[in-house]
């Protein structure tokens, strides 16, 4: 199986001080709202060809309703 | 894509190793054993220097190829798939493929199919997050929560430390870390880029390590990790005070 380099390393936890968190602050990410995941998350999208990457955006943008995105460019 | 606040992210994607299907057009045909001869100069360790029309300075850089191989070849026409370092350029690869060759060769079409922890089997197209979109406005969300994910499934392949409760805000605050505010930690070098985590799993930040992970779990005070990216807005967490 091919990998990356990051997908060799095995990640191990090591437990340096035992805590418990207070669900009174914060929240489990997979909880949030979709109009929280829309200003503030991520979406896996296969570009199409032809328009750019900053097209793209525009287009995502004008979708969701939102005046921010940005992409992890296109590097060939 | 990154939405809204998230966006900041994507330079992590940007430094993170890349897999693309590529098609290659040599300009003469060519032996296959050649080709697959050639192959084993473009993996591991090679020497690049950046195209003409590219966005960085111009000179000898070296990139990590970890994988390249040949799946198909048809005349001139040679299909491959490779898994190499941020900031390699494909189409180098191939130019400089067909000087190997002493044919010439270009690169015909690309498809990037691995960006750090994001691969082609989860991939979303404008049409689906169209339709999911309206869905939503019609009150079934089922569908846009498959296509737009948490942030923190952005830090999937960076080494994490989870920090206390009481040590959130401050790190939201841009202060360091320092190693009594740690829980748990992943194992990882010193100088990388760690995403600080709360025990919920939410990303608060990232940073670079000062230490490795052993030094970290051997020390009981001291920097640990240099903050440079705040996500997690100030004041979700309480703010410490210290008791005198």
């Amino acid at each position: 199986m091919d990998k990356l380099l990051f997908e060799k390393i095995e990640r191990k936890i090591f437990v340096k001080k035992e805590s418990e968190t207070d669900w009174n602050y914060g929240q489990d990410p997979n909880k949030r709202s979709v109009e929280e995941l829309i200003n503030y998350g991520i979406v896996n999208l296969n570009k199409p060809a032809g328009p750019t990457s900053h097209q793209v955006s525009d287009y995502v943008q004008i979708i969701l309703g939102i005046n921010k995105s940005g992409h992890s460019g296109t590097l060939v | 894509m990154a939405l809204g606040k998230a966006t900041r992210i994507v330079q992590t994607l940007l430094n993170s190793g890349k897999e693309y299907i590529c098609l290659m057009y040599l300009h003469k045909p060519v032996d296959e054993n050649e080709i697959h001869r050639v192959v084993k100069k473009f993996t591991g360790r090679i020497k690049q220097l950046p195209p003409i029309r590219s966005a960085v300075k111009r000179r000898l850089r070296t990139r990590e190829i970890y994988y390249l191989n040949i799946l198909e070849i048809d005349g001139q026409n040679v299909l491959f798939k490779v898994g190499c370092e941020a900031g390699t350029y494909i189409r180098k690869i191939c130019h400089d493929f067909g000087q190997e060759l002493k044919t010439g060769a270009h690169m015909e079409q690309l498809i990037r199919t691995k960006a750090g922890p994001f691969n082609d089997s989860s991939w979303h197209s404008l049409h689906d997050l169209k339709d999911a979109y309206e869905f939503y406005k019609e009150g079934d969300e089922k569908e846009i929560r498959k296509i737009i994910l948490p942030i923190e499934e952005a830090v999937r392949h960076l080494p994490k430390i989870w920090v206390l409760d009481s040590t959130v805000d401050s790190v939201c605050h841009g202060a360091y870390l320092s190693i009594p505010g740690i829980s748990r930690l992943n194992n990882f070098n010193e100088n990388e880029t760690i995403a600080i985590m709360t025990l919920k799993e939410e990303l608060v930040a990232l940073g670079t390590s000062a230490l490795n992970s052993d030094e970290m779990m051997n020390k009981e005070k001291g920097l640990a990790v240099k903050t440079t990216k705040v996500f997690m807005d100030r004041n979700v967490y309480p703010r410490f005070t210290s008791k005198k």
